[in-house]
């Protein structure tokens, strides 16, 4: 009897114990809201964390997480969510932005909710379609490794210069990164977005080392595995930053720009919230600060001036600004999968 | 004194059968969890290849062959899957041929460097493969990893040799991180084995070699075979490997699949190519254990 007493009393006390210990946490819940943003890696992420602090002090009980990840895998995890998706908001690049339009899974802008999308450049805000906001633009350079080159790369044609053979990395078809530089290679020999004939033919002749990832080939530069690779003028500046031996060239004809917009995820719990983060995102002070080392993200709002530190790293003036190669995309998106599957083929296989 | 009487044992009425469940039931709340969280999520991701997927969601057309057959008519699939079958057999021949002097040496030790090769075994399991396979890169990778730096401050090299991203850092990985799979199960056949068997060789005249090789290796077999079919299907299905050592110009089945579900985010391939993974795998392991049951065949008692 006194056993089951015992045992009862036991139970009784481990419930009051855990309700007691559980009360905080559920008082809290009731005015707390978390918005789940994905991001970037590393330190390109300080951009993003100092405007969820900003957020946070704004709207007590608010907490912004950031998950840093590619895209890639995000998208996976959208698409097994099936409506419910784990993330309010995310960055994505011309590509996976016209993939995230067809496949319904990011929402529509609304102006009048986001007043300083007015500001945005007109030929940018175009590209966006009317879905998010473009939040920045990045360069895809050539990154080298300044121990082993002496003289640095000018052109797309030198990463094929015998002097080389053999030493240059490459990143895999399946990224922003790989698709660019694929139709970079084809345009540089004669092809385009609709021909890429001659950028494999050239991809091939390289004979190069592939990176998965631009982190990847970013280290592969350190390890002095390779002498030079195309790559993000972020990354690379990342690297510099840090002291590493890398440097980043605007290659003749041009670096290719792409930009990157920042868009509500359809589902999302706060969609208030996520308005308030893109007009932020917008905003002179947050453009300004992006655009600043060591993260060197082009500012996408007219009258934001680019600091003298970036001039390595961003078109420095207007003809530069003129040289800028852009990608039709419309044309590379819906063969992403044909393209990565051909890079297997070619590299893996 | 009276003769023990045997008697039937009383036939339990069904009921009681289904309460005493024949010792299941403390392996039920396991049983639930696996079912849940492991053989539905498998089906469902199965099932994913016989389907249509279009934006995250099946479509209209039902039952569908087509995307096993894309799978099986890609001579990219069955190279690759023969990279994948060949890696794992020669990584696997290699764990063999390190751990057997490991477990064997760990028979014959005693006290504290018994215990000591113990822990030197199972402490890599204690670190993730994802931290022992970054070790590789630092130890291989090109001119500043540890291997190329020793190697060209000595003088034997004048350029760095280019072992990342190549078969052999994979190779070199998988039976390097995968070598403790080999050893547990060798390690408790060659400890606990009866040595009077082969004293009694040694006894009869054959040498010690010929001891080792007739006697000791034929009473270790059963080890041989469970330690092989292990590290084979874990070498043939391992993707983090060949990814981070292979570099990106190189891909496996296991690869493949990853890329197309996370990647190109076309599940019906990406579910086509993990089924052809899954059976074949299953197919050559009970390969490896038929062999086994074969080559083990002396043990079995003759009816």
């Amino acid at each position: 009897m006194s056993q089951i007493i015992n045992r009862r009393r036991f139970l009784q006390g481990t419930a009051t114990a855990g309700a007691l210990l559980a009360a905080p946490g559920i008082v809290r819940a009731q005015g707390a809201r978390e918005l789940v943003i994905v991001s970037f890696a590393g330190s390109l992420q300080e951009p993003h964390q100092w405007l969820a602090r900003r957020m946070e002090q704004k709207h007590p009980g608010l907490t912004i997480r950031l998950v840093p990840s590619e895209s890639q895998d995000v998208v996976a995890q959208i698409k097994a969510a099936q409506g419910y998706s784990p993330f309010d908001a995310m960055p994505n690049g011309e590509p996976p932005h016209l993939i995230a339009i067809a496949d319904k899974y990011i929402e529509r802008l609304d102006p009048a909710k986001v007043p300083n999308a007015a500001n945005v450049v007109p030929s940018l805000m175009e590209k966006s379609q009317g879905y998010g906001v473009p939040a920045s633009y990045s360069l895809i350079g050539i990154a080298y490794n300044t121990d082993l080159v002496k003289a640095p790369p000018t052109s797309w044609k030198d990463l094929w210069a015998s002097e080389h053979k053999g030493q240059v990395g490459i990143p895999r078809a399946s990224s922003n990164l790989g698709l660019g530089f694929l139709v970079a290679a084809a345009k540089t020999f004669g092809g385009s977005e609709t021909d890429l004939a001659p950028g494999w033919a050239k991809l091939k002749e390289l004979q190069p080392r592939v990176g998965r990832s631009p982190t990847q080939l970013l280290q592969m530069l350190e390890r002095e595995e390779i002498a030079m690779a195309p790559i993000w003028n972020n990354d690379a500046a990342g690297a510099a930053a840090k002291g590493l031996p890398i440097r980043f060239v605007k290659p003749e004809p041009g670096p290719i720009a792409v930009v990157s917009f920042m868009s509500a995820i359809k589902g999302t719990r706060h969609p208030d919230l996520v308005d308030e983060w893109m007009n932020e995102i917008l905003s002179a002070e947050y453009q300004a600060m992006a655009a600043n080392a060591p993260y060197f993200f082009g500012p996408t709002v007219a009258g934001v001036e680019v600091p003298e530190a970036a001039r390595d790293y961003t078109p420095a003036d207007a003809g530069e600004v003129a040289k800028l190669q852009t990608v039709d995309w419309s044309r590379i998106a819906p063969q992403r999968g044909a393209i990565v599957e051909e890079f297997d083929r070619l590299f893996a296989s | 004194m009276t003769d023990a009487v045997l008697t039937q044992p009383r036939r339990l009425g069904f009921a009681r059968r289904v309460i005493d469940g024949g010792g299941l039931w403390p392996a039920v709340p396991a049983l639930v969890y696996l079912v849940l969280f492991m053989v539905l999520p498998i089906i469902t991701l199965l099932t994913f290849g016989f389907v249509t997927i279009d934006r995250g969601a099946i479509t209209d057309g039902g039952f569908t062959l087509t995307h096993i057959a894309g799978v099986l008519g890609d001579p990219l699939v069955w190279n690759l899957m023969w990279r994948s079958f060949w890696i794992a057999v020669v990584s696997t021949c290699l764990t063999l041929v390190l751990a057997y002097p490991i477990a064997y040496a760990y028979g014959h030790l005693k006290g504290v460097w018994r215990t000591l090769l113990l822990v030197a075994i199972i402490s890599p399991l204690l670190t993730s493969a994802l931290v022992r396979t970054y070790a590789w890169i630092v130890i291989l990778g090109g001119r500043r990893g540890l291997l190329n730096q020793t190697l060209l401050s000595l003088g034997v090299i004048d350029q760095p040799l280019q072992i990342l991203n190549t078969s052999t850092a994979v190779v070199m990985g998988m039976t390097q991180i995968h070598l403790p799979f080999m050893i547990l199960p060798l390690l408790a056949v060659l400890s606990e084995r009866d040595r009077r068997f082969e004293e009694a060789s040694l006894n009869l005249g054959a040498s010690q070699v010929e001891t080792f090789f007739r006697v000791t290796i034929p009473m270790t077999m059963p080890a041989i075979v469970a330690g092989f079919a292990l590290v084979f299907a874990v070498s043939y299905t391992n993707f983090i490997i060949p990814q981070l050592l292979g570099g990106g110009n190189y891909s496996t089945l296991a690869v493949q699949v990853y890329e197309q579900t996370i990647v190109v985010l076309d599940w019906s391939r990406g579910a086509a190519l993990a089924t052809l993974l899954l059976t074949t795998c299953f197919a050559f392991v009970l390969a490896i254990v038929s062999v086994g049951g074969r080559l083990t065949r002396w043990s079995e008692v003759r009816r």
